[in-house]
């Protein structure tokens, strides 16, 4: 018999908790290791748990949620990640997806699709609704064109969210400004800029948004 | 032995189905329905002629609902479940404020059970609207 599959519950409504701790301790096939309001409290513990799939709720104050899930992907790149309550619209679904994210679950998700979702991610696979499907697709045949364009152009493989950013460079906002507007974290900012940066072989962010902009490149973002 | 009714009304629908499960696992208790929309409570307390109603906090604040269900039924136990999820309050007679852990919330409507007079009763009474 296959063992149980580990799962961790990050959730900061307490009853949501418990009772999902209950539900899911009934079922034959999951272990819950451990329940938790904040991943704070979890990184640190994440060596001991083990878990193979942690439930993260992204309604946190702050939308806390997204950030959390970098976080313990940082730590833990194999663990996999469901995070509840998250829109249909296409900016979440990319942010989980950028976020590295397994898989999501809307507001009005029920116990059934929470145990299927969990079942799918213990084996590596990931369910989502047909409009989902629709959205990543879309997203990875426009950032394929999008290279090939570059390529042919001979410019430099930026990505659709290395654009995103360069174009708020042009815009005069700072990385904390970015981070709000593109509902990341600072340091993915950072990240990103120097990434920009080293792909364009400059020194500042203002070259990069000049580079861009001479290039042509910020209509194409836009 | 009697059961003690009780009508979901609380979201979104994962949490009200958690909730559903830690009653139905108590041997004094059973969920009569669940009702996804608060504008259906009113028919479904009466309908189910439920002991007690477990929802949302901002609902149950909302001026209509509550007082329609206080006017028809006094004696109803209602568990109102606060939109941060840290607390829940529970009534006849009183507002309590309790952390809202499984055992808080069944302890308290093992005790408003203990009522006089529960919907049930008043229905029977031909005192409901």
């Amino acid at each position: 018999m296959e063992r149980p599959i580990r799962v961790l519950i990050i959730h900061r409504n307490r009853l949501f908790r418990e009772g999902l701790a209950f539900v899911l301790a009934q079922q034959q096939d999951i272990t819950v290791v451990g329940s938790f309001p904040g991943a704070g409290e979890v990184v640190a513990e994440l060596v001991r748990l083990t878990p193979d799939v942690i439930l993260l709720d992204l309604c946190l104050p702050g939308r806390e949620g997204m950030g959390e899930a970098r976080l313990i992907r940082g730590v833990f790149p194999e663990v996999k990640i469901l995070m509840m309550g998250v829109s249909e619209l296409e900016c979440d679904v990319l942010a989980c997806a950028e976020a590295g994210v397994t898989g999501c679950l809307p507001k009005e998700a029920s116990l059934e699709d929470l145990l299927n979702h969990i079942q799918a991610a213990a084996a590596g696979e990931a369910l989502c609704s047909p409009k989902v499907a629709g959205l990543l697709l879309s997203r990875v045949a426009e950032s394929g064109r999008e290279k090939q364009l570059r390529q042919v152009r001979g410019l430099p493989n930026l990505t659709r969210r290395e654009l995103e950013i360069i174009a708020l460079i042009e815009e005069g906002l700072s990385n904390k400004e970015i981070a709000i507007r593109l509902q990341i974290e600072v340091q993915t900012v950072k990240n990103h800029i120097h990434n920009i940066l080293e792909k364009l072989q400059l020194d500042g962010r203002r070259e990069a948004a000049r580079f861009a902009r001479e290039r042509g490149l910020l209509v194409s973002a836009t | 032995m009697k059961k003690i009714k009780i009508l979901l009304a609380n979201r979104p629908r994962m949490l009200r189905e958690v909730v559903r499960e830690i009653i139905e696992a108590q041997p004094d208790m059973e969920v009569v329905g669940e009702v996804p929309d608060p504008v259906e409570l009113l028919v479904a307390v009466k309908d189910t002629v439920a002991d007690a109603v477990i929802l949302d906090l901002e609902d149950s604040e909302e001026p209509g609902l509550a007082s329609h269900l206080l006017a028809g039924y006094p004696n109803l136990t209602i568990v109102g479940l606060a939109p941060n999820g840290k607390t829940a309050f529970v009534r006849p007679g009183r507002r309590e404020i309790v952390d809202p852990t499984g055992a808080n919330i069944l302890s308290a409507l093992r005790q408003a059970s203990m009522s006089p007079c529960s919907s049930e009763e008043q229905v029977k009474k031909g005192e409901s609207p």
